[in-house]
């Protein structure tokens, strides 16, 4: 932190004040949940969530908690505001992004509240980088009220398993290609199928494979989700280490990635995706 | 049919089936007692490719004949699934190799389903669902021994000699010596071959594993099947025998891996410059009929117009017979003037300037061409002709064309029509600045309002 802290001078005046050694957590963060243009920032004392949403069917959100920076200063009320997301992941790749590990530009982050542009330094061997990127009024993110009361299914395992299956998916096969979730307490517990013109396809997944770590399903749930709702879930796949997968009474299913970070931190990725409406199955 | 595939051999069964979806569209499964082959034809029929595996190459196979008690002559289920589908189920084959521990494919008639079974680490069980349609055997004619010209080598050099070319050259030639190979482009209807990009490339006879050449030769082929097989046969490293006789005769391919696998592909050479004019018709018909701006098909006219030894159950295009009637020829000849007529004139009276090539103005030409196309041949078609010849004395192009016809049957290559008429095809042709193009010579035959 050595020519960042010139810039310490008002930071009380922000309503929120982020600074990190390795501003790659970040943009590995966000670039898992790029799918769409415009993200909700909401900045709590607890962290940084950032949520992007499409078509009101589907929504991934990253927490980036408040311990993972060097510096998190927020007001005790929530700051909100809507950005250009690839705006602001090519601004914080402005050094390339790096894969070597211990090599990554440090960051800070200031948001000026209603109406400020968000601004970020970024500093690398001594090269600094301003970028100002303007901000929008933040517009309601989708409620999904999944509580942890209503959840009826819920399997934790390794995200390779996820990965390939998803990683596999003919997205592009004409018509609308569905997955069909079936996780049940009894044969076949938990079991992927895709439906489409073309083809049909099950993947079973026994309970006890190695690639489960919990397996608590209370009830029979037979839910059909549109391959592309699913598709921006892959990206969080493959940066994580373990999924957590939910489903509600409503047939709402909810995945939570936990990923490692390089520097150990752990982050959680959540994204929700609404089922097809049974009257449109058969 | 039920086979069980070890998972030491799902690379190699996924690299066939990527094979094969170089060459066709759909894939034909046709199970035998002594093992399975998989088929593709291309869409011109001007590539066939096979792949047979034996029992050895399975941990279990039964063709599903019904071999231990029920009716002798019951055959097993001979079909063909979509290949896109089939393509989709061993797109990863590295994720294949890496969790696949071994693999089930059986297929169910009552159900008309091909199903794959793929039995993972970790417990899990993969299983796909493509539906058939069952039909006859997919055959090509081709006699392997018959061929006088025959070359093996390892399929990697001939990967090395193909990878000069480039990823659009449609087709290669093989000049093939006592001593040499030479693999050339293939440049054809080109406007100005100058301009096209020439590849050629030596190989010594040493380089080949075994070299039978008792004539010179030069056969023409398209190159992507080839590399088709290349694809399959270097990784394993295979060689590749080619057995061929002469231009216009099929080139086949093989990769003998007995009695575990074994591929044939079978590609069409183009047939010789000097072919009778009525195959010349029906080549040049083919061209102009193509839409200007469409994708090449695959293989050349006059490739599919070779692969009329290619024998298969669906309905033969009509541009595969061979019309050697003197009748049919003339009648062929007439509408290709009148075609023309049409065509000539929808572009000096079309209002603005079309710019699909071969392609008849949708508000005249279509209609009336259709119309004299299926009318019994009769002098008034010539009569048409011969007055756009005298009543357009201004356009000297389309006088050189017609009196070209009148010496050459047929019409002549699109592109050389292309050339002729290269104005009209500038966006700052304007036809109607060109002299006498309201005066309607011939009004519409057949009223389509």
């Amino acid at each position: 932190m050595s020519q960042l802290s010139h810039h310490d001078d008002n930071n009380e005046d922000y309503p929120l004040v982020i600074k990190t050694e390795n501003a790659n957590t970040v943009l590995q963060l966000l670039r898992a949940i790029n799918f769409s243009e415009m993200a909700t920032v909401i900045g709590s004392p607890e962290g940084l969530r950032v949520v992007v949403e499409e078509g009101k069917c589907i929504q991934a959100s990253a927490f980036l908690q408040s311990q993972m920076f060097q510096e998190y200063h927020s007001q005790d009320d929530v700051v909100t505001f809507k950005i250009n997301l690839n705006v602001l992941v090519e601004c914080l790749n402005i050094f390339g992004g790096s894969s070597l590990p211990g090599v990554a530009p440090s960051l800070k982050m200031c948001y000026g509240g209603y109406g400020s542009p968000l601004s970020l330094v970024l500093e690398e061997a001594s090269v600094l980088t301003d970028c100002n990127i303007r901000t929008q009024e933040a517009d309601d993110t989708l409620e999904f009220n999944f509580c942890n009361t209503s959840v009826v299914n819920k399997i934790v395992m390794r995200s390779e398993c996820l990965r390939d299956i998803f990683s596999e998916f003919d997205y592009n096969c004409c018509g609308v290609p569905v997955l069909e979730i079936l996780t049940s307490p009894d044969p076949p517990y938990f079991r992927l199928s895709t439906i489409s013109n073309m083809s049909t396809s099950d993947t079973d997944i026994p309970k006890d494979s190695d690639m489960i770590e919990t397996f608590s399903c209370t009830k029979t749930m037979r839910q059909r989700y549109k391959l592309a709702l699913l598709r921006p879930s892959i990206k969080p796949l493959t940066i994580a280490q373990k999924v957590l997968l939910r489903t509600d009474e409503r047939g709402i299913l909810c995945l939570q990635f936990m990923v490692k970070m390089e520097d150990n931190h752990i982050c959680f990725v959540e994204f929700f995706c609404c089922p097809e409406e049974e009257e449109e199955i058969e | 049919m039920k086979c069980t595939i070890p998972g030491s051999n799902i690379k190699v069964f996924g690299r066939a089936i990527h094979s094969l979806a170089r060459i066709g569209e759909e894939l034909y499964v046709e199970p035998y007692p002594t093992g399975v082959y998989f088929r593709a034809v291309n869409s011109s029929r001007s590539a066939f490719a096979s792949f047979h595996f034996g029992s050895r190459f399975f941990a279990h196979y039964n063709d599903g004949s019904g071999g231990q008690q029920s009716a002798a002559g019951e055959e097993a289920v001979k079909c063909k699934v979509s290949m896109k589908a089939c393509l989709n189920v061993f797109k990863s084959l590295v994720t294949l190799v890496r969790s696949v521990e071994r693999s089930k494919l059986f297929l169910d008639g009552e159900e008309a389903k091909l199903g794959i079974q793929f039995i993972c680490k970790y417990g899990i069980v993969k299983s796909y669902n493509l539906p058939f349609i069952e039909c006859e055997t997919l055959h090509a004619a081709y006699d392997k021994t018959s061929c006088t010209n025959y070359i093996k080598s390892q399929a990697q050099v001939l990967s090395k000699a193909v990878i000069n070319f480039q990823s659009n050259q449609e087709e290669v030639t093989l000049c093939v010596s006592s001593n040499k190979i030479v693999i050339r482009t293939f440049v054809d209807d080109v406007p100005d071959p100058g301009k096209a990009i020439h590849t050629e490339l030596t190989l010594e006879a040493g380089e080949f594993d075994s070299y039978n050449i008792p004539d010179d030769c030069e056969v023409t082929f398209c190159l992507k099947e080839l590399r088709a097989i290349l694809a399959f046969a270097e990784p394993i490293n295979l060689s590749v025998a080619s057995y061929f006789t002469e231009p216009g005769n099929p080139i086949i391919f093989a990769v003998d891996n007995h009695p575990m696998f074994e591929s044939t592909f079978v590609l069409a050479t183009m047939a010789p410059k000097s072919n009778t004019q009525a195959s010349r018709n029906k080549a040049t018909d083919k061209h102009t009929s193509k839409p200007g701006n469409g994708q090449r098909s695959s293989a050349s006219p006059s490739c599919s117009q070779a692969a009329s030894w290619m024998k298969t159950p669906m309905p033969s295009t009509s541009g595969l017979k061979q019309a050697n009637s003197s009748t049919v020829r003339r009648s062929e000849q007439i509408t290709n003037i009148s075609n023309r007529f049409d065509e000539s004139r929808a572009r000096l009276s079309s209002p603005h300037n079309s710019s699909t090539r071969g392609n008849h103005n949708p508000q005249l030409g279509n209609g009336s061409a259709r119309h004299l196309s299926t009318q019994p041949v009769t002098h008034t078609n010539n009569v048409n002709a011969s007055q756009l010849e005298i009543s357009l004395p201004n356009l000297d192009v389309v006088n050189k064309v017609t009196e070209e016809e009148d010496v050459i049957p047929g019409t002549p290559p699109s592109k050389r029509a292309k050339f002729f008429f290269r104005r009209c095809f500038e966006s700052t042709f304007d036809p109607t600045t060109v002299p006498g193009h309201d005066r309607i010579l011939a009004s519409d035959s057949d009223d389509d309002s």
